[in-house]
């Protein structure tokens, strides 16, 4: 066996070392800053809510009015919430088909076309939201007058007010910008060019490189993604109220009675808790693979 | 802490026997850039051939082509007689080791050797008992359940070489497989690839910017210049008889001296007429030329009334590189001395220098 030892690698000077310790510093100090800033809100909200407003003392009377309540008289926060999470997962989904593969061939395949693309890419965020609505509104009242057949069907039920697929296809234009920088930044971290022929060497087809070598290697950055679109999806409120969809939670949440202040509050601290128990949950996951698999982007 | 390279205790995985591989006239046009300009290169079976050459000569794409990764606008690659040209990079049966490691970063070592053993629908047991018998080979045994972050550059590349020979490829391709190494891991690496390349018999086509990997590690070594090949010989061949300026100049360290050629084709330098090799027509007698001189071949001597003053004096081990100017003209040339006779020739020793017989090279005659 030959006797491996690679040249010890010498210990970092003192000047690095204090470097790190303030670079250490500096990051303690944002994140206090950053929590301090999200943090306190959200505790004078929760305070607010359980707090009596008469006589003192604390109630969580707010909270259980809240799923007791059903402000259209037809669902409670449940199903607003389902109906969400529901949205988020399909614009989730059709995004990463999208982009994902886009991604691939515009860096390793056409990456001449590369800055075309990136320029299209945030023309979501150039045209305001109402716009896209209003050109769909239009769009669905040509098609409800014009058109008969399997595709008046398709079009019904990609409208269904039970669960309107239609605003996933929307979400999925907004999250286009976000999902874009998050995908391309993880394929130029990786060097997905050389990896891609390190595996056709071996003997790899593009399915096996895409499978087995690109996408373990994005998981980061797909994750990312994912979180942009999922954290977008729950708390759009204007193209699904212009649409008059009154099931997914943001429109829900505005449809509450204005007259209990304390139960409006409640629903968005308890929206929040839930929005950042799953960020964490697929965070904690991602970063549970990462350790286990090694750093990836 | 220092480290002791023994041979291989395992056997050494089955190789496919070496091929041959032979550039034919091969052209490969960017726009209007010729990378290659009309390649003929020939490799024999079990040879390492290295490429070397200055940035953008054309070495790296003569390694694409031949992995897959380019096709070439004209010519033909042959491996053993067959036609390479419109062969898919993952059929070609090549293993490539790159420069930047480029191994996957969600495998273990093990799972980046087996890999190409796992697409050729290798067993589980077998696959894996061959990786770390190739692990073993490369010596990082101990190192199969480690992925590449933590695990340092030589180790890596250490590793992508494993992983190269494990699916047994008919040519072992490296491109600048060293450069990211710092000194002591690159000295280091480069007699394991040797040692592994010449155990498994392996083809290899080696491209290189650094002459001394080159002319340390190749059976053969080709000099390429603006796509094409300058000369291909065995690395004391191209040292000692270089074939055009350009590879003198190249490979080495070179003095270029003013000289006249004399009637007999030989060159007067200053007071002295010596014969000279050609790489270059010999031009009339009393034409000025410029000759090439390697600094071993030039004696300098400390002498009170000589006509050179010591510069610079540079210790390289067993050998001294002193930067002499002459008195008169100011004019520049280094001489290797051997370190033990460098102690009497310290900066502003006034030197006699004389250049060795049969040492020198015509290069080209001065303009105008």
């Amino acid at each position: 066996m030959t006797a491996v030892v690679d040249v010890p690698v010498p210990a970092p000077p003192a000047v690095n070392r204090s470097r790190s310790a303030r670079g250490s510093l500096l990051r303690w100090v944002v994140l206090t800053v950053c929590g301090v800033y999200f943090l306190v809100p959200l505790a004078f909200a929760f305070w607010f809510t359980v707090r009596r407003p008469r006589g003192g003392g604390v109630s969580g009377s707010a909270y259980s009015q809240l799923f007791t309540t059903a402000p259209n008289g037809q669902f409670g926060i449940g199903t607003a919430l389902l109906t969400s999470l529901g949205l988020a997962a399909v614009t989730i989904v059709i995004t990463l088909l999208l982009m994902v593969p886009t991604q691939l061939l515009l860096h390793l395949r056409y990456p001449r076309v590369r800055p075309v693309v990136e320029v299209l890419s945030l023309l979501p965020l150039v045209f305001p939201p109402v716009v896209l609505v209003v050109g769909v509104s239009d769009t669905f009242t040509w098609t409800g007058d014009h058109l008969t057949g399997p595709l008046a069907s398709l079009i019904t039920g990609l409208r269904d007010p039970g669960f309107p697929v239609v605003l996933a296809l929307l979400y999925v234009v907004l999250a286009l910008p976000f999902a874009y920088r998050a995908l391309d930044a993880g394929i130029r971290s990786i060097d997905a060019h050389t990896l891609t022929e390190a595996a056709q060497n071996l003997g790899a087809g593009w399915p096996a490189v895409v499978w087995r070598v690109v996408l373990p290697s994005l998981r980061t950055a797909v994750v990312n993604a994912a979180f942009l679109c999922f954290a977008l999806v729950m708390g759009e409120y204007t193209i699904a109220s212009i649409l008059l969809y009154t099931k997914p939670f943001p429109v829900w949440l505005v449809q509450l009675p204005t007259t209990s202040g304390q139960v409006q509050v409640a629903a968005s601290v308890l929206s929040l808790l839930v929005v950042e128990l799953l960020l964490l949950l697929i965070g904690a996951l991602n970063w549970r693979r990462a350790a286990r698999h090694g750093r990836t982007s | 802490m220092t480290q002791t390279l023994t041979p291989a205790a395992v056997a050494p995985p089955t190789a496919a026997p070496g091929a041959s591989v032979e550039f034919r006239g091969v052209h490969r046009r960017f726009g209007t850039t010729a990378a290659l300009d009309g390649l003929d290169l020939a490799l024999r079976p079990g040879e390492l051939l290295a490429l070397l050459g200055p940035s953008g000569c054309g070495k790296t794409t003569a390694l694409r082509l031949l992995a897959g990764f380019d096709e070439p606008t004209s010519g033909s690659i042959l491996v053993d007689g067959r036609e390479m040209t419109g062969v898919p990079a993952r059929k070609r049966d090549m293993g490539m080791v790159f420069q930047s490691y480029s191994l996957f970063p969600t495998m273990t070592a093990e799972d980046n050797v087996a890999f190409g053993l796992r697409l050729r629908g290798q067993a589980g047991g077998r696959r894996r008992a061959r990786a770390r018998e190739l692990l073993e080979l490369v010596g990082l045994a101990e190192h199969v359940g480690k992925f590449p972050h933590q695990m340092s550059g030589g180790q890596q590349q250490r590793v992508a070489l494993a992983r190269a020979l494990a699916v047994a490829p008919r040519v072992l391709l490296l491109d600048e497989p060293l450069s990211a190494l710092d000194a002591k891991v690159r000295e280091q690496l480069r007699d394991e690839i040797r040692r592994i390349q010449l155990e498994l018999g392996v083809t290899t086509l080696f491209v290189t910017h650094d002459q001394e990997e080159a002319l340390s590690m190749a059976d053969r070594v080709g000099v390429m210049r603006a796509g094409r090949l300058e000369q291909c010989a065995a690395p004391a061949v191209l040292y000692d008889r270089p074939a055009t300026p350009f590879v003198a100049e190249f490979v080495g360290t070179m003095n270029r001296l003013p000289g006249v050629v004399e009637l007999d084709a030989t060159v007067r330098l200053g007071t002295q007429r010596l014969p000279v090799d050609r790489i270059a027509a010999v031009p009339p007698a009393g034409t000025a030329v410029l000759v090439l001189v390697r600094p071993e071949a030039v004696a300098a001597t400390a002498d009170p009334a000589g006509g050179h003053e010591v510069a610079v004096a540079t210790f390289r081990g067993p050998t001294t590189r002193l930067r002499v100017r002459a008195v008169a003209d100011g004019a520049e040339l280094l001489a290797d001395v051997p370190s033990h006779r460098a102690a009497d020739l310290a900066p502003g020793t006034r030197v006699a220098v004389a250049v060795r017989e049969h040492e020198v090279l015509l290069a080209e005659t001065t303009a105008g």
